[in-house]
């Protein structure tokens, strides 16, 4: 019976596409919660994918296999026991099993495909999503943050990493290098300036959309003179005394009477 | 096409309750042993309309019935019949003389006061639907049904079926007293009127044989095969109360019987509530509890409830 199966794919068909999109719109709510989270603790909010992603394809795989017919039964009490019956026996073709597939036919047509969609559901799922984003947004703006995971993860990071090289054959003498006392503290931190006494008072302005937006790309200059001609460059040298290291502090003293003199 | 069918069996349980008051389950299960073209074992109390309810249904039908009131001295010739000599033109020769086994519908009363010689000629008749006499095989007419009565009392002198016996008979319907209010209905009905109402025949041999091969064709789900199979393996699994099991033959059993009644209740697919219906018939002569659950006073009929509660 031709038609019986058709009917039957529909079913599938509809039901399948109900539950891909309730399972879409739980994803969108846990992406955004994640995000949220990530995003309160400064870590980067877009591991909020991987979580979102286990539970699309976990739950994917749990609805598809799901029997669509026993979600019917549930709701058509009429249906109960007599649609499986009919899908089990669809290649059997005896009077009986042909008033059964008609019979099934003839109930179908009670069954609204609204029955299966939870519209309060859904919209608080989609209010969900609403409210989410726009608390995403907010947070964003004035770049509030709960805790500074960041920071600490890249502390962790670096000691994970610091340790990893130092304990390997390769990365040894590189270890001793950079956490050595030798001559890195001979030239002071980079970072680190000295301001002096005065208060630095800096003030960064808030990213906003508009401020953003006014960002524009620097213009390009063309330059029509060449280079003036004292400006020029010229390999460096440098040049060394050939002094005995026993003299080399007889010279020193040398210069340095020299110099008061 | 399952509607019409279902309007003759209550056609034809109205008719029968001319006679017989109640017991509605008891004729239900005897309809679902002959549409399973089975034999069914009544077990009941005397005085329960047994024999009664067997005859009324078998003159309803329209088919040959026939009555063995078994006894201890009864011969196996006694029931499939036996060579006589006869005189015909002047010349003597051995003819066959048909037992009362040669009928549609036999009713064997009280099969456990025969002995088990006798009992074991019946039930080769049962399983076979056909009677060997000396070197001769006599086919039955068909259809063919035997609807035994034992009586749980009385033990004494009697020959109870041997189990791999009794699992050849398809139902073992427990006959249960009447309610009250039914029970009165029965005084009314036969201590107020002498005479005894007149039955319509309202099946006949080929239509019963109709009906035996469309309860065939009802479907079933495979959920609810499953759930068959799970229920008499479950029989052999549950040592703690069950000794043996049942074997395929009940599987076999409960599917077709809740065919049977699914066509019976006007339907056109098996539900689980025939499944839940027929396991009690179908499993409370094909397992036997073992001595723990015998002590614990329990019953078959607790152990077919716990299994059926287990497997869902």
């Amino acid at each position: 019976m031709k038609d019986f199966k058709s009917v039957l794919k529909e079913i599938n068909r509809i039901l399948d596409e109900i539950l891909v999109f309730d399972i879409i719109l739980n994803s969108v709510i846990i992406f955004l919660t994640c995000y949220l989270g990530l995003m309160l603790l400064s870590l980067n909010p877009w591991y909020a994918l991987f979580p979102t992603l286990a539970y699309f394809i976990a739950l994917l795989f749990r609805d598809i296999k799901k029997n669509k017919y026993m979600m019917v039964e549930e709701k058509y009490t009429p249906l109960y026991e007599k649609l499986r019956t009919s899908v089990d026996n669809a290649d059997v073709n005896n009077e009986v099993v042909e008033e059964l597939k008609k019979e099934v036919i003839n109930d179908l047509r009670n069954v609204k495909v609204s029955s299966f969609v939870r519209m309060r559901r859904i919209t608080a799922k989609v209010f969900s999503c609403v409210f989410l984003c726009f608390i995403i947004l907010l947070l964003a703006m004035y770049g509030i943050q709960l805790a500074n995971f960041n920071l600490k993860f890249e502390k962790v990071k670096e000691l994970i990493y610091g340790i990893g090289k130092g304990g390997g054959d390769e990365g040894g003498d590189e270890l001793t290098a950079g956490s050595g006392e030798g001559d890195e503290n001979i030239y002071g931190r980079e970072h680190i300036a000295k301001l002096g006494k005065e208060e630095l008072k800096i003030k960064i302005k808030m990213p906003t959309i508009e401020t953003i937006s006014e960002i524009e790309e620097p213009p390009e200059r063309e330059f029509e003179e060449a280079f003036p001609d004292e400006i020029f460059t010229s390999a460096s040298g440098a040049y060394e005394e050939k002094i005995a290291i026993e003299n080399q502090k007889l010279v020193k003293e040398y210069f340095k009477k020299l110099s008061e003199g | 096409m399952v509607k019409n069918y279902k309007a003759v069996f209550d056609a034809l349980f109205k008719e029968v309750s001319k006679v017989i008051v109640g017991q509605e389950e008891l004729l239900r299960q005897i309809m679902i042993a002959i549409l399973c073209d089975s034999n069914a074992l009544l077990e009941g109390y005397p005085g329960l309309a047994k024999t009664l309810a067997v005859r009324t249904l078998a003159k309803i039908l329209d088919l040959k019935f026939s009555r063995i009131q078994n006894t201890p001295d009864l011969m196996p010739s006694d029931i499939t019949g036996t060579y006589i000599i006869t005189e015909e033109h002047g010349k003597r020769q051995f003819k066959f003389q048909p037992g009362p086994i040669f009928a549609n519908i036999i009713l064997a009363d009280e099969i456990n006061r025969a002995t088990p010689k006798t009992q074991s000629a019946l039930l080769e008749a049962m399983q076979e639907k056909q009677v060997t006499v000396g070197n001769e095989t006599f086919k039955l007419d068909l259809p063919f049904f035997v609807l035994a009565t034992q009586n749980p009392i009385e033990q004494e002198g009697t020959y109870p079926l041997p189990e791999a016996q009794a699992d050849r008979f398809l139902l073992k319907i427990k006959v249960k007293y009447p309610p009250p209010e039914d029970e009165i209905r029965i005084v009314d009905k036969y201590t107020t009127k002498t005479t005894i109402p007149k039955l319509n025949k309202l099946l006949n041999k080929n239509q019963i044989i109709h009906l035996q091969s469309v309860t065939r064709l009802v479907p079933i789900a495979n959920d609810l095969k499953k759930r068959v199979i799970n229920i008499v393996n479950l029989t052999r699994k549950r040592k703690d109360m069950i000794q043996y099991g049942a074997s395929p033959r009940a599987s076999i059993g409960l599917v077709l019987a809740a065919k049977a009644r699914a066509l019976i209740s006007g339907r056109n697919h098996v539900s689980s509530e025939d499944i839940e219906k027929m396991a009690y018939p179908i499993l409370r002569h094909r397992i036997i509890l073992n001595f723990e659950a015998e002590r614990k006073g329990m019953t078959t009929d607790d152990a077919i409830k716990e299994l059926l509660e287990k497997v869902k």
